[in-house]
């Protein structure tokens, strides 16, 4: 068996494999820590700064994000302290200033304390990506089509595809939107009509490019949602109790056995 | 030809130093960036010129070397026997510093250093003031050395470190040598070398790897950059001790990651690997130890933030140049996940030292807890700047004035800051400072790589933070919210001081975003962004009061806030001011008071520059 540790969470002891995310034993343990950036299925990233935690060791203390910060014996950890939840807030703040008027954001802003923003958009209307980089991740870890990427630094960063083309890589699953905490990835759709100027005649299902079947073409001109193969597969993920049937594809090794089990 | 074995080392260093020792004269034209930039090429060549017409080419050793420090004074010529510098040197000098003192041994009193505070002239450069109060251990070889002849490195003991490392230490002394030496990393982190080594050391992985970190990228910055450009060598051997005592040999390696911008410090590590590579020092069996390990040279792109280690290490691995997080360190999972010691330029620069007189003898310099000699660029508004390697521990006054000759043109000191665009401003109360790691994170600045910028009145503090925290924003990699959203928060907020628009919570909602960025950025950049802003608002708070209360800027700096006016009580009617006005803003006739009109005006400053009667006011 794994080799278990102890550790403290908000002065409870509660014992965990070592080296483990935070995020997952407070999980297992009942206890939610909000993050915008980080998915079960992939690496943790650590960017949106929201899932941060105080950790200490005697009168030594440093605050880390529960997504990545891989536990050790003898850590102690405060979730919900006032410094903890005045860095959290911070970090909705700036994210809502940069989206105020994206409904996911504004919604996820309300529901930890935050309905006003110091922090002005940069985009006159306001962006509605926050720069997570979960359709990125997933597109590159699970999907494997290396479909998307960042553009620029600093506060210039954007998701983008290569060259701002329509990327030849893309299959069309559309787990990209599927993940999107907020609505900025719309390329399903219009995806779809790429697709199908592309293959013409023969199209492939883009089920069967997900792995499910081989060669299967699109009887359907890429009208997923009217599918019955779409409806099929899409049931199936949700009996599996998971949000895109790309996961049913590819599991990743820990995500269907590990911990849940 | 190969060097297999300690003794043939040996056997070379006593050539190549009698060879060297043979020659009556050796002159010695500092070719670093500075001197490049004043002219030393031109210099060099009317030097070969005359070498050859005087047919001294054998007698006379001519050697452009890597910088030796006086930037302030450059070209530079230094001529031994004698110690003799010359300074500013003009090509047309030539025939008669040739005749005179590398024929005739005596120096050329008009083209000594003119020290303007004794009001004399110094002959020797261990006598001139910036030079008595260093200690050369990194740098003192740059003016004996040519970079591009890995012989005159070995003539002056190089290798040797090398050569003890590989068959007299095993790789645990060697570690126990560098942590009892107290050495802290020079790339700004301090942490202790000794103690990362081992940590590699104990790492499981079956390839390990070395870097040196040449990615330096702070304005005005020169370190790295001055040690690569003229003792490259001193870095090569320094990696392969380390790679020696943590286990990075093959099929491990070693990389340096040198940044594209310093094309001859690029060409000059490169020379350095090539040659070590033919002479057997880098390579299979290096020295007949049995010991294998080679490096190969990475050229960064020039992002800032590719000097923090984990991005670093990304570009290296060919992905975006951008940081992951360190809970677990990269001595574990480095380059390509596997254990990685990454050291800067300076760090690995000290490492032969060290192997070769032990740890007690590089204590001696430095204090307790910041042993050894650290590497500062001294620029800014200070009347000799240059590079200068001073022992750890020496105050800041001690640095900016002696060593720096203090402001120059009476202007009175106002900030200096160390360590960078991430570094702190610190005010004249704080100037007996110790320069050490610690004492300057305490006081809200840092180390950093060894920046040192000497600020007088005419600088604006929220100026200057503005100008870094723009520095920054343009160089945040942009991956974590309060990096990329921080620091355009602050750009706008510290703009909204210098355009005379800001309320008082301005500052509040500063300082509440600098303590959110310091908590909460993935990596150093972000989290020590705050310190420019931090530090002024702690010590220049008034600075910042006057631009919001007052919508004034006491230096004059702040285009939106200053109004050029002539304060009539000192005008003499001179007109300087109305013969160099662009616009016509300032008139008036001669020998009468002078008026600048507000609407005309520009803002261009030059009425103030050349006005010597105080009369312009801003």
């Amino acid at each position: 068996m794994v080799d278990r540790i102890e550790i403290a969470i908000n002065g409870r002891t509660v014992k965990a494999r070592d080296r483990e995310p935070l995020i997952d034993v407070c999980e297992r343990e009942g206890l939610h820590i909000p993050t915008l950036c980080h998915h079960r299925r992939l690496e943790p990233y650590g960017v949106c700064r929201v899932c941060m935690v105080k950790v200490s060791w005697g009168d030594k203390s440093k605050y880390v994000t529960a997504c990545n910060y891989p536990v050790q014996s003898g850590d102690v950890f405060d979730t919900e302290g006032e410094d903890v939840v005045k860095l959290r807030r911070m970090s909705i703040e700036a994210l809502l200033g940069r989206c105020p008027n994206e409904p996911g954001i504004v919604e996820f802003a309300a529901n930890h304390g935050v309905t006003s923003s110091r922090f002005p958009p940069q985009k006159p209307d306001g962006d509605d990506c926050i720069l997570c980089g979960l359709c990125v991740r997933v597109c590159d870890e699970v999907v494997g089509a290396h479909a998307l990427g960042f553009m620029s630094r600093g506060p210039e960063r954007e998701v983008a595809t290569p060259f701002m083309e329509h990327p030849e890589s893309c299959i069309g699953c559309g787990v990209c939107s599927t993940l999107c905490p907020t609505t900025a990835m719309k390329m399903e759709s219009e995806k779809a009509e790429v697709l199908r100027e592309r293959h013409g005649d023969i199209r492939p299902c883009r089920y069967a490019l997900m792995g499910f079947f081989p060669g299967g073409i699109c009887a359907n001109s890429y009208r997923c949602r009217q599918c019955d193969v779409d409806q099929r597969f899409r049931e199936m993920a949700e009996l599996a109790g998971i949000e895109h049937p790309i996961f049913l594809a590819r599991p990743t090794a820990e995500a269907d056995g590990g911990e849940a089990a | 030809m190969k060097v297999a074995s300690p003794t043939q080392l040996a056997r070379l260093k006593d050539e190549f130093s009698r060879r060297n020792a043979g020659f009556k004269c050796t002159v010695s034209v500092c070719g670093g960036t500075g001197c490049l930039a004043s002219g030393c090429q031109a210099v060099r060549d009317a030097l070969v010129a005359e070498l050859k017409t005087r047919e001294l080419g054998d007698s006379v050793r001519l050697l452009v070397t890597g910088c030796h420090g006086f930037c302030q004074q450059g070209p530079l010529v230094l001529i031994r026997p004698g110690d003799i510098l010359y300074c500013k040197v003009e090509p047309e000098w030539i025939p008669q510093i040739v005749a005179d003192t590398v024929i005739g041994g005596k120096p050329i009193e008009e083209f000594l250093y003119w020290d303007s505070k004794a009001k004399s002239r110094i002959e020797k450069e261990k006598d001139i003031p910036f030079y008595t109060v260093q200690n050369k251990l990194l740098l003192g070889d740059n003016s004996r050395i040519d970079p591009t002849d890995i012989r005159d490195y070995i003539a002056l003991g190089g290798y040797q470190a090398l050569s003890k490392a590989l068959h007299e230490m095993e790789p645990r002394a060697i570690i126990d040598e560098i942590a009892a030496s107290g050495l802290r990393g020079r790339g700004g982190g301090g942490f202790p070398t000794g103690k990362k080594w081992a940590s590699a050391v104990k790492a499981k992985g079956e390839r390990k790897w070395v870097i040196c970190n040449a990615d330096e990228g702070d304005p005005g910055a020169f370190m790295d950059e001055s040690i690569l450009e003229g003792n490259p060598h001193l870095v090569v051997e320094g990696m392969i001790i380390g790679a020696f005592a943590v286990g990075a040999g093959s099929p491990g390696g070693g990389f340096v990651y040198v940044r594209n911008e310093y094309p001859l410090a690029l060409a000059r590590i490169s020379e350095a690997i090539r040659q070590a590579r033919e002479w057997g020092l880098l390579g299979d069996n290096i020295l007949g130890s049995g010991f294998s390990f080679d490096i190969k040279i990475n050229r960064g792109g020039g992002a800032f933030v590719c000097g923090e280690s984990t991005a670093l290490m990304a570009s290296l691995e060919g992905k975006p140049g951008e940081p992951r997080a360190k809970y677990i360190h990269t001595v574990e999972h480095g380059y390509h996940n596997e254990p990685t010691v990454l050291n800067n330029v300076e760090t690995w620069a000290n490492v032969p030292g060290i192997v070769t007189h032990g740890a007690a003898k590089f204590r001696e310099l430095g204090t307790e807890k910041s042993p050894g000699t650290k590497i500062f660029s001294l620029v800014g508004k200070v009347t000799n700047t240059g590079l200068v390697e001073i022992p750890m521990g020496m105050t800041l006054r001690e640095l900016v004035e002696d060593v720096g000759g203090g402001v120059p043109e009476k202007k009175k000191f106002k900030a200096v800051q160390t360590g960078g665009p991430s570094g702190g401003c610190l005010p004249e109360s704080l100037m007996d400072l110790p320069v050490d790691f610690d004492a300057l994170t305490g006081a809200g600045s840092m180390m950093g790589s060894g920046g040192i910028i000497v600020m007088d009145q005419d600088t604006c503090m929220v100026d200057v933070a503005r100008y870094f925290i723009r520095f920054l924003e343009s160089e945040s990699c942009g991956k974590c919210t309060p990096c990329r959203e921080g620091l355009r928060e602050m750009d706008r907020l510290l703009t909204r001081i210098t355009d005379g628009a800001a309320e008082i919570d301005d500052l509040d909602n500063l300082e509440e975003i600098a303590h959110w960025m310091s908590g909460a950025s993935l990596c150093a950049l972000g989290t020590s962004a705050v310190n420019p802003v931090l530090s002024t608002l702690k010590y220049f708070r008034d600075e910042y009061m006057e631009h919001i209360a007052d919508a004034g800027c006491p230096a004059g700096v702040c285009r939106e806030l200053v109004r050029y006016h002539v304060i009539e009580e000192n005008c003499t009617g001179c007109a300087a001011c109305v013969k160099v006005c662009p616009t016509g803003a300032a008139s008036g006739k001669l020998k009468e008071v002078h008026h600048i009109d507000t609407v005309l005006c520009i803002k261009c400053g030059e009425c103030y520059r050349v006005c010597k009667f105080d009369a312009i006011g801003r």
